[in-house]
């Protein structure tokens, strides 16, 4: 039933004191049932992290390599043919670096190898194979490099060992490409874990928003709520603050759990505040959203079908759980306008590369700013308030 | 410049449809200051929708609704805050204490924080909660959260009252003390509307009763004055097999000149003339006759019979209450 929706003429400090008085009544449920709202956050996130963390450690499979050969003599010849045999690397022969390399930047491939005329000889210093990589394959490049290395040792030639200094391995597996986030020393468990905050967050904020919205309604205490002068404004805005809050708390939940589960923060404690931010400002955005879809379906089985398929697909098109790099073209474009790519994004600069450029800073702010002007304001207009 | 009443509620000619189908239609009755009305009718007989226009939940097709000598529509928030109601569905939060709940709905009527404390503590008091007051609500038996939600119907001090079935699903002992605590704010002023699916209820209860059927008023007045519509005699009651009914009404029919009607294995008749001597006798030429019957007595016409006679079906039987799926309640829960 649909309810006639009075003008109310409302003084800015009416709705704000309604909103509180909402909002108080919300945590105080909140806090009743703190032991299920916990666990629900975190159940989700530390499945995941024991499964997936481990991910590519030790299978790593068809990782395009394009293979630069400058020697051609036996050795490398046969170097090239040992490397083929290997089933986990997806060999292409190029002619020369340069066509390599815009090959690792445009994706097409995940590591480049260039063996060079001195072949196999290894001379001070320099050793004859160099690797270069880039962030696209995340989960098999570490893997792919390892499998390069140990073929070249055979001759003679591993890069890692060209000095006797281990720390050579570094210079010689070098990063390609722009995106630091993504950097070659990173956990996939603290890539996830990233991920995994932005999740959380926005999954909080169906448990939060829309859900409490519906079944206030089936329990009747929207029609309570009503039936007193509260304006609608105060009742969407208190829905929208507390999904707000039990998605922060989720999501700074989960970043504890990642941290005990061993994830890592590089940017350390300096770093909460920009997900604090982040975290906050998409969560807005999703309690917006899931208080308007609340408002429109009837009973919370369809409330929860619709939510999921949306928060889904933005889940994993964000990055998530893989780099955005490794996805379809096709997909790609999709993830520009996912919301939480950006969120994702930004907890990963802080989580993994320790370094947030004011730039990308500016540009993740700015498009959950957007995301959330988007959401609150629909949530006003789009809101349909029923009691039935 | 109307003539001054003390009408608080004027329903007049009100239409209220809901795309085709029409929930109620052109119904007008007024209420007095002060005065305690029900609201009768079988489900999905328009109470709810009368009472969600009252309330102003719902606007109204057609018609016109006049509360306090104000169109409802013109000042709705001033409407509101006179309006107390006491839902169908105990909604009290069962994770909120009782003093929580009641200090929710006083600051949502914008009650400021001494004038909040004063009336939660009455209220608790009234309610005899007073020593539960930091308890959760959850915790309470069904008599008290109906106790409690009925001060918190009252948190606002209205001036009108609307209780949705007050009384269903509470034990004969609550029920009864739900009673007393209508007819003490009754005592206080306070109009109050109520709709019951009890109709000994409405009839020991209420000032004045209105029946609604498919969206219409069938009939409106004292309890008393309904029953002198149905019958203004005594009812002859008689319970027997039904293959004997028919000779024990030509008794009544030849010796008495009565009118009797066969429902089953009853018989109803409306009694002229001397009732205990009806009675007697007919105990006498029953038992003559050897014809076994359960029982005889006469009464008084009830609001059954008003309602049987008004809508063609007894009350209880329409009333079987929404079902809810406890199941999903339990998903939404927090």
């Amino acid at each position: 039933m649909r309810i006639n929706e009075w003008k109310r003429e409302d003084d800015d400090l009416s709705i704000g004191r309604d909103t509180l008085s909402l909002l108080r009544r919300e945590m105080i449920i909140y806090v009743a049932h703190i032991k299920t709202n916990v666990i629900r956050a975190l159940i989700f996130p530390f499945i995941l992290i024991i499964i997936f963390s481990n991910l590519g450690s030790n299978s790593a499979v068809g990782i395009t390599t394009a293979v630069v050969n400058y020697a051609n003599n036996p050795a490398s010849a046969s170097f090239l043919s040992s490397l083929q045999s290997q089933n986990t690397l997806q060999i292409t022969s190029v002619t020369d670096l340069s066509q390599a390399m815009s090959m690792l930047k445009s994706g097409s491939a995940d590591l480049v190898v260039v063996i060079l005329p001195t072949f196999p000889r290894t001379d001070g210093s320099n050793p004859s194979v160099q690797i270069y990589h880039s962030n696209s394959n995340l989960a098999g490049t570490a893997g792919g490099i390892s499998i390069i290395e140990q073929a070249a040792a055979k001759y003679g030639a591993d890069p890692s060992s060209a000095t006797g200094d281990p720390q050579a391995a570094s210079h010689v597996a070098q990063l390609v490409g722009s995106n630091l986030a993504y950097g070659f020393q990173i956990s996939y468990k603290t890539f996830l874990i990233g991920g995994l905050i932005a999740m959380v967050a926005a999954f909080g904020a169906i448990f939060g928003g829309g859900a409490t919205l519906i079944s206030d309604r089936q329990l009747g205490n929207l029609k309570a709520f009503l039936i007193t002068p509260v304006s609608k404004n105060a009742i969407i805005l208190s829905k929208i603050l507390y999904g707000t809050i039990v998605s922060v708390i989720g999501g700074m939940l989960a970043l504890g759990l990642g941290i005990a589960m061993g994830g890592t923060m590089a940017m350390g404690i300096a770093g909460l505040p920009y997900i604090l931010v982040l975290v906050t400002l998409i969560s807005i955005g999703f309690s917006s959203f899931t208080v308007v879809l609340a408002s429109r379906v009837k009973n919370i089985e369809a409330y929860q079908i619709f939510a999921q398929v949306i928060v889904m697909p933005l889940w994993f098109l964000s990055g998530a759980f893989f780099p955005v790099s490794s996805m379809p073209a096709w997909m790609q474009p999709i993830s520009v306008v996912d919301p939480m790519t950006y969120a994702t994004t930004g907890i990963r600069y802080v989580m993994l590369s320790g370094y947030y450029p004011l730039q990308a800073f500016g540009t993740d702010i700015l498009a959950l700013l957007l995301f959330f002007a988007l959401g609150f304001g629909l949530s006003f207009i789009l809101f349909k308030m029923r009691i039935d | 410049m109307a003539a001054q009443s003390n009408n608080v509620i004027e329903v007049k000619n009100v239409v209220k449809k809901f795309g085709d189908f029409t929930a109620l239609n052109n119904v007008s009755f007024t209420i007095k200051e002060g005065e305690l009305f029900g609201l009768l009718g079988p489900n999905g007989a328009g109470k709810t929708t009368m009472i969600n226009l009252i309330l102003g939940l719902l606007k109204v097709t057609s018609g016109t609704i006049i509360i306090d000598r104000e169109d409802i529509s013109r000042n709705p928030e001033r409407i509101k805050k006179i309006i107390g109601m006491m839902t169908q569905e105990t909604v009290v939060e069962p994770d909120l204490t009782a003093k929580q709940n009641l200090e929710l709905f006083a600051r949502l009527y914008g009650l400021s924080e001494a004038e909040m404390s004063k009336r939660v503590s009455e209220a608790l008091k009234d309610a005899n909660l007073e020593d539960k007051a930091n308890v959760r609500a959850g915790t309470f038996s069904g008599g008290m959260q109906r106790r409690l939600e009925l001060v918190k119907s009252m948190v606002n001090v209205p001036k009108i009252l609307i209780l949705d079935e007050p009384t269903t699903g509470l034990d004969v002992q609550n029920r009864v003390d739900m009673w007393k605590r209508i007819r003490e704010l009754s005592k206080r002023g306070v109009t109050i509307i109520m709709t019951t699916q009890y109709l000994e209820e409405a009839d020991s209860l209420c000032e004045r009763v209105a029946v609604i059927d498919h969206g219409e008023v069938k009939a409106i007045g004292t309890p008393l004055e309904l029953k002198k519509q149905v019958a203004t005699k005594p009812i002859l009651e008689i319970f027997a097999k039904a293959d004997v009914l028919d000779s024990i009404a030509e008794i009544i029919r030849v010796k008495y000149k009565l009118k009797p009607e066969i429902l089953g294995e009853k018989l109803l008749a409306e009694i002229s003339g001397d009732t205990a001597s009806v009675v007697s006798g007919i105990m006498k030429e029953t038992s003559k006759r050897k014809i076994e019957i359960y029982s005889i007595s006469s009464r008084l016409p009830t609001m059954d019979d008003v309602f049987i006679k008004l809508t063609g079906s007894s009350l209880r039987d329409t009333t079987s209450g929404t079902y809810e799926s406890t199941r999903s309640k339990m998903m939404t829960r927090r």
